[in-house]
């Protein structure tokens, strides 16, 4: 199992499409902080415009009376905005290309039948998928931190931040962990380049109208179940920025551990009789 | 006998085709077994289901003696369909990863398996930019990285020119010859597999229909004359007594093959006669090794 990890890990230091998916998420980051700061130099240019003409007219708008943009649009609303959209679908892409890659290259031939049981076969790759994950989304954190240093000049980063950051961040990483465990075993039972990016990239947009067709489901059926407390990628979507208790953590550890078991169990088995091609 | 594979009745089953129907083999030590049959025949199946890719529906797989065949299967190097590798990476970090992935800490590994196989010098090139043979022999030398004791290798051959066919069939050799390794192959070019092929097999439509050693296919394909008469027995007596010949076989009711004295024709048919033996055909026969194949595997152009 060791020794699979150790292939995997090589691999994923290899692999184009991690290193893709990574660059793509900076440069969404670099995107937001580039678009935001060019609307708040335009706002700021319009203030000082405002009463230099000679005439003023008196227009009442939205704009004078709101906060500057930067305040508006705190750090931690855009590690929020990138880890529960972009974030999500490119890891959601990376996973299904790492995972299909194996089977469109005909590179899983050289470890199933190798002397490993099917299950470490599974599981490493799972693993590997879910470092790959984590790796992206701590780049993630790094560019949002990086553009804060130097577009905004650290003006913003400070303890409680920081406290804050960790809280929210760290729970999303244990989210990540599932979210990327559910698309795995989807690859791991398609097996098809094609497929497995169309299905990993549905469930990360639109499984959220399932669970909210759930939810009134069971209102029909006179049942109090809230389906997108249950389910990861709203649990992801859902998380809150601000006061993150114990008892939310509990709450997503738990459920992503259910998810990640689950994921696990039903992968394995279904991996277990699979032929390889 | 010391044998690297058996099978008992293997069988592998998709929906209601049978694409493997009791196949029993026996691949010896030491052995070049060269597995032929027509496309969709089950070669690919089979091996499959050895090399652990596939699971049979039903009999049992022994590989060097034992049933543990996940254990066993840490001994084969497997080159099935294509070579598994990744094209966006070189050789060198391909062999890297299977080496991570058996656990190999000899610094030098990759090296030593490339240099085998002929590509230390392409070693930094990337897979995709590689010629077909250089694929092959790249999948050969992923095969190859453990030392295993038994390679099973389908078709690796196909789509090769003349020289890149040559470079292959003598590193086989090399293999078997200098590491002593029991190679199962599978190929379409049946003149080449009959220039390393120490035993065969032939599958037809999913069955095991003969397995036979190359000096035996040498002496069926041998030229011979061939006599169906209505009664074997006392034909043979009178061959054996009256012409002495000894060299000969009974292949089926009432044909036999004579192999010597093939320029006694006339006298074998006359002493035949004599002896009150009705003879109904007559003639001298002999195949070469591509048409007595083809005669196994059913007729047809497809083998």
């Amino acid at each position: 199992m060791l020794n699979l990890m150790r292939g995997e890990l090589y691999k994923l230091f290899k692999s184009k499409c991690f290193y893709v998916c990574s660059i793509v998420l900076v440069v969404f980051v670099l995107l937001i902080y580039g678009m935001f700061s060019l609307a708040d130099i335009v706002e700021k240019e319009e203030a000082a415009m405002a009463g230099n003409t000679g005439i003023t007219v008196s227009v009442e708008t939205n704009v004078s009376e709101e906060a500057p943009i930067w305040e508006q649009m705190g750090a931690i609303d855009i590690v929020q905005m990138m880890f529960s959209s972009m974030g999500s679908l490119l890891i959601a892409i990376f996973a299904a290309v790492f995972v299909c890659g194996e089977y469109t290259s005909g590179a899983i031939k050289n470890i199933v039948g190798k002397g490993y049981g099917r299950g470490c076969v599974f599981l490493s790759k799972y693993f590997s998928t879910i470092v790959g994950a984590v790796i992206m989304e701590l780049v993630m954190l790094g560019a949002i931190l990086l553009c804060e240093l130097f577009i905004l000049h650290g003006n913003r980063l400070n303890g409680d931040l920081v406290l804050q950051l960790l809280n929210y961040v760290g729970i999303q990483l244990i989210l990540a962990a599932a979210q990327t465990g559910i698309i795995v075993m989807i690859n791991q039972i398609s097996r098809s380049l094609g497929a497995g990016i169309a299905i990993s990239v549905c469930l990360i947009m639109f499984s959220s109208f399932a669970t909210t067709l759930a939810t009134a489901l069971f209102g029909y059926f006179k049942l109090t179940i809230v389906a997108s407390e249950y389910w990861i990628i709203d649990l992801i979507s859902n998380c809150p920025t601000v006061n993150i208790t114990g008892e939310l953590w509990r709450h997503m550890t738990m459920w992503s551990a259910a998810w990640i078991v689950l994921t696990i169990a039903v992968g394995i088995l279904h991996y277990r009789k699979a032929d390889v091609k | 006998m010391d044998y690297v594979l058996t099978t008992d009745n293997v069988t592998k089953v998709y929906g209601k085709h049978r694409a493997v129907n009791r196949v029993s083999m026996h691949v010896e030590k030491g052995a070049i077994y060269g597995f032929i049959g027509k496309n969709g025949a089950g070669k690919t199946t089979f091996m499959r289901m050895v090399a652990g890719l596939a699971a049979a529906n039903e009999g049992s797989i022994t590989l060097f003696g034992s049933t543990e065949l996940e254990k066993q299967r840490k001994r084969i190097g497997t080159l099935i369909e294509n070579a598994g590798i990744y094209a966006n990476m070189s050789a060198k970090d391909n062999l890297e990863i299977v080496k991570r992935n058996f656990g190999i800490t000899e610094k030098n590994a990759v090296e030593e398996v490339l240099k085998f196989v002929g590509l230390w010098e392409s070693r930094k090139k990337k897979v995709k930019n590689f010629s077909m043979g250089m694929k092959q022999r790249l999948g050969l030398a992923i095969a190859l990285f453990r030392n295993p004791d038994f390679l099973i290798l389908d078709e690796p051959i196909n789509g090769l020119d003349p020289e890149g066919i040559k470079e292959i069939r003598d590193l086989l050799l090399k293999m078997n010859r200098e590491k002593g390794i029991t190679i199962l192959i599978s190929s379409h070019i049946l003149g080449e597999l009959s220039k390393i092929a120490t035993h065969y097999g032939i599958i037809r439509d999913g069955e095991l229909v003969d397995e036979f050693k190359a000096e035996e296919l040498q002496e069926r394909c041998a030229r011979c004359q061939k006599l169906v008469v209505d009664n074997e027995n006392l034909a043979v007596n009178i061959l054996e007594e009256k012409l002495s010949i000894t060299n000969y076989d009974v292949p089926q009711a009432n044909t036999i093959r004579v192999f010597e004295k093939l320029d006694m024709q006339e006298e074998m048919n006359r002493e035949l006669i004599l002896g009150g033996v009705n003879i109904r055909e007559s003639y001298l026969a002999g195949q070469d090794l591509e048409g007595y194949f083809m005669e196994l595997l059913g007729g047809g152009s497809n083998a």
